[in-house]
């Protein structure tokens, strides 16, 4: 499969990346030769230095043999001619970032199909999205909805007051029946558990379970539950516009954003519920003022990581339960897992990811990913006299570095135990390190 | 931290795979029924059975973890373990005698120099002259693209040692994967190969010949099977073959895969290739001058068709000779230093510091006479229509000041030996630009043998130095290397 992706910034340079470990053609194109100097050294991904709304330069890609092109460069307008022309020359599906809501509507879908424009992804939309699930559960790292919300994969930080700590996986065994704990990760490592393994406190802790269940979970893991009634937001920026419009009326947010023309604008396209105060959300006196004692959830949202990742502490300290912070810098994210800040949001890895998922689902592969922690998830389904469906699960002798998670049977979710013999046409999820990937062809085929 | 099981257990794979070579070499030599079956035998033995340990230590290795040292490191010792591999049937059937002409004459094959010690390369059995041939063959697009292209070597690793070895100013790939880069292009080698040898066969050659000297012309190494090289035959239509595929030889496989592939455009228009057809065009017309007036050779053609063999041999450095260009005095003899220095195009199975190089490094200097005049113009050097980084322009000049510089230390080594200055400097200069014949007594009918053993040893290193393109091995020779 031959795919085009035009725009070697933050988005266009990550999903290249990871799809070119996919055994993917991938494609890089980008104005700047500059941009794309990394490729050189390591990468299986074709670099071409071009314009991606020239014809030229698409020609010269190759663009009428290729399955699909990604246009992801800062400029909507940009990637909207470059889809329009990359369609009409002869590219099989394309896939243009953009940054206006109204696209998205359904009623102008067919507009855009017309036009060669066959999907579209609004990374600031996504984040807003994640930042409001994260919101509505307060208590979790990671909430994940899989087979379109038939189970639940949550990733919870474990402290000392959680009931599972310093137990082995095998004590727990009589529980497993409502959830199933997939990975754990400790420090900057990821660990599939087998029975033997021990939570510890300060590890987090990744579950399956199904929706009845989540709250079975939370008690599990000994968190607390509190009502986000107030939320402060940092930083005034695009996805806190967006985090506000899609935020429950009920909860009052205040916004806090240094510059005063933007504040007047912000003001002017927010609901009711959201106050702006024009001031900077470094100022610890501002914040009291504001009353972020009372605030139970506090989002960090600048430009600037650093800033985001201090801030999150400093409202940590001041007794807000749950911290949200935007991070585009990669390393830094694992650095902030320690620094208890509560959710991390990254930009470019969610928008990456949701392409990703869109390319495989026009993909004839039934392998899905999200990556997470150094693992990956995969939904699959187990095709009839395959390795998977032969016995019981304990008796698969499954690679250390694999795990299931839980499988849907005729719609049904239900949690997998030694004893479970999965069937044909079962959909299951699958756990593993992405050292793993490749031995999951031979278990579902 | 050095990834030293990947680095194993590479090695072991390409012994495994050259083994396959040597035995095509065995077949031949048991088809002849001469006495160099046995250690033809032994040597793939050992290479087997070596590449086998080495497969075994490295089972558990990391591909993940190799990144630019363990590439370099890799191409390296692959050239220095296969020349040590390679020379053990010359040794063992005892057709040469001793240890440095044996890895010599394996380094100049692999590294498609074409330098012999042999005095009587007739008396050698076919399974050695076979052998002899396919070294160069296989050096000559590369060991390592064709171990890329044949095994499923993923990820950061194949790219690094495939750049390593594959000669070029920058190394552009025209697929998203390495390994179907890897795969056209032996593809198009393999093809010009066979052409080469059909047409060999047409003419006087046997097919033992047409096969041989096909392989070593289109590896632009110079092996040959006789004593006189192709002289031997005397025949106007091998001779204007050969230098039609030394040429084709030296041309960027990359835009013949191109061509091939119904877009000619890209090799006729190249600048690269445009200057080097040129300069054979121009270099050839002033040599015909040259022993015409001097009365070398008689009638147009003779001269024309010696003249032209002469400059693409040197050029492509290939190094086959149909006469002796020494008698035809220095002004000649600075022509082919010329030559040797510049060499053929980037991306050819070429050596020396390659045209592109060259084209660079004249632009830049003609770039830098325009500014004396207008100090603050923008003078960006242009290569086919494209604005060149300023990157790549600094590596040329750095590349160009330390092919001299090693030409120069390389003289005072050789010269220290007991080598005369004449003999140092075209055998310097061969060695490094994997071309062959040298100058003074190693002129195209003279012979590396009597050179000193610290000298061989020193070209024998030289000869890999300059098919890998001088950074690649003069950076593991650096502390920093291995540094953290």
């Amino acid at each position: 499969m031959k795919i085009i992706i035009a725009g070697a910034g933050e988005v266009g340079t990550h999903l290249a990346k990871m799809l070119s470990q996919e055994k993917l053609d991938i494609i890089l194109m980008d104005p700047s030769e500059e941009r794309l100097n990394f490729t050189n050294s390591s990468m299986e991904i074709l670099p071409i230095v071009g314009n991606p709304t020239s014809i030229r330069d698409l020609e010269e890609a190759g663009i009428h043999k290729a399955d699909l092109f990604v246009s992801v460069t800062p400029e909507e307008t940009t990637n909207i001619a470059a889809s329009i022309l990359a369609s009409k020359l002869g590219v099989r599906k394309t896939l243009a970032r953009i940054n206006n809501y109204e696209y998205l509507l359904p009623k102008n879908k067919e507009l855009f199909e017309k036009m060669g424009i066959n999907s579209m992804i609004y990374p600031e939309m996504l984040a807003a999205k994640e930042i409001v699930s994260a919101v509505k559960r307060p208590w979790t790292r990671q909430y994940w909805e899989l087979f379109g919300g038939a189970l639940i994969l949550i990733g919870v930080k474990i402290r000392d007051n959680s009931r599972l700590v310093n137990k082995q996986l095998s004590e727990l065994l009589n529980e497993q029946k409502l959830y199933h704990i997939v990975a754990i990760k400790r420090q900057n490592e990821t660990i599939i558990p087998r029975g033997m393994d021990r939570v510890e406190a300060g590890d987090i802790v990744f579950f399956t379970t199904t929706r009845e269940h989540v709250e079975d979970v939370r008690l599990l893991a000994g968190k607390p539950d509190p009502e986000v009634k107030k939320v402060i937001i940092m930083g005034g920026s695009r996805i806190a516009i967006r985090t506000c419009q899609y935020l429950p009326s009920n909860i009052r947010v205040k916004i806090i954003e240094p510059n005063k023309e933007k504040s007047h604008r912000i003001a002017e396209v927010v609901p009711g519920n959201v106050l702006i105060i024009n001031g900077d959300g470094r100022d610890t006196e501002l914040l009291m003022q504001e009353g972020i004692k009372d605030a139970q959830a506090f989002i960090a949202l600048t430009e600037n990581s650093s800033t985001n990742i201090l801030a999150c502490l400093a409202a940590k300290r001041a007794g807000v339960f749950k911290t949200i912070a935007k991070i585009e810098n990669i390393d830094y994210i694992p650095l902030a897992e320690s620094m208890d800040i509560g959710s991390v949001i990254n930009k470019k890895l969610i928008a990456a990811s949701y392409i990703y998922q869109f390319l495989l689902d026009a993909d004839v592969s039934n392998v899905k990913c999200l990556t997470f922690a150094n693992a990956e998830v995969a939904e699959l389904v187990a095709r009839p006299d395959s390795k998977i469906t032969r016995k019981q699960v304990k008796d698969l002798n499954l690679p250390k570095d694999m795990t299931l998670g839980g499988l849907i049977r005729n719609g049904e979710p239900m949690m997998i135990k030694g004893d479970t013999h999965i069937q044909a046409y079962d959909h299951v999820v699958v756990f593993c390190l992405d050292t793993a990937m490749r031995k999951l062809e031979d278990y579902f085929n | 931290m050095l990834n030293v099981r990947f680095i194993i257990k590479m090695l072991g794979v390409m012994f495994i795979l050259e083994t396959l070579f040597m035995l095509l070499a065995t077949a031949v030599s048991f088809g002849y029924k001469e006495d160099d079956f046995y250690p033809f035998l032994q040597s793939s033995a050992l290479m087997f059975g070596t590449g086998i340990l080495f497969t075994l230590i490295g089972v558990k290795a990391n591909e993940h973890t190799a990144g630019r040292r363990e590439g370099m490191l890799i191409v390296t010792l692959t050239w220095l373990f296969f020349s040590l591999f390679g020379m053990l049937p010359f040794y063992l059937s005892g057709y040469i005698d001793n240890v440095t002409d044996a890895y010599f004459e394996t380094m100049s094959g692999f590294t498609t120099t074409g330098s012999s010690v042999l005095t009587d390369i007739e008396a050698l059995p076919h399974g050695l002259l076979f052998w002899r041939s396919l070294t160069q063959w296989q050096g000559g697009l590369g060991i390592i693209v064709f171990t890329v292209a044949l095994l499923p070597i993923i990820g950061g690793g194949a790219i690094q040692m495939f750049n390593a070895e594959m000669p070029g100013i920058t190394h552009e790939r025209f697929l998203p994967r390495i390994t179907q880069v890897a795969k056209r292009l032996w593809g198009v080698y393999l093809l010009l190969t066979f052409i080469l040898i059909g047409l060999l066969w047409v003419g006087p050659m046997d097919l033992f010949d047409a096969v041989n000297h096909a392989l070593t012309c289109i590896a632009t190494g110079g092996y040959s099977t006789k004593n006189t090289s192709i002289a031997y035959w005397n025949s106007a239509y091998i001779e204007y073959i050969v230098t039609l595929f030394m040429f084709i030889g030296a041309t960027n496989v990359t835009l013949i895969y191109f061509c091939l592939n119904g877009k000619p455009k890209k090799l006729f228009k190249d600048e690269e290739t445009r200057w080097y057809f040129w300069i054979i065009v121009v270099v050839t017309a002033a040599t015909v001058l040259l022993v015409m007036s001097k009365g070398f050779v008689s009638g147009f053609e003779e001269a024309f068709r010696q003249s032209i063999f002469q400059v693409v041999t040197l050029i492509s450095t290939c190094g086959f000779t149909t006469i002796d260009y020494i008698p035809w005095g220095a002004f000649f003899w600075l022509i082919a230093l010329a030559l040797m220095i510049i060499c053929g195009c980037a991306g050819s199975t070429s050596g020396g510091l390659k045209m592109g190089r060259f084209v660079i490094l004249v632009k830049n200097l003609l770039n830098e006479f325009k500014k004396q005049t207008h100090p603050n113009a923008i003078l960006p050097v242009r290569m086919n229509e494209h604005a060149i980084s300023r990157d790549v322009v600094h590596r040329v000049l750095a590349f160009a000041f330390v092919y001299a510089a090693l030409i120069f230390v390389s003289c005072i080594v050789l010269t220290l030996d007991g080598m005369t200055f004449i003999d140092a400097t075209g055998a310097v200069v061969s060695a490094i630009g994997n071309i062959g014949p040298g100058l003074g007594s190693l002129g195209p009918v003279g012979n590396y043998a009597e050179v000193p053993v610290v000298s061989k040893w020193f070209l024998a290193m030289l000869m890999m130095i300059g098919r890998l393109e001088i950074f690649t091995v003069l950076t593991i020779l650096l502390p920093g290397f291995w540094k953290q």
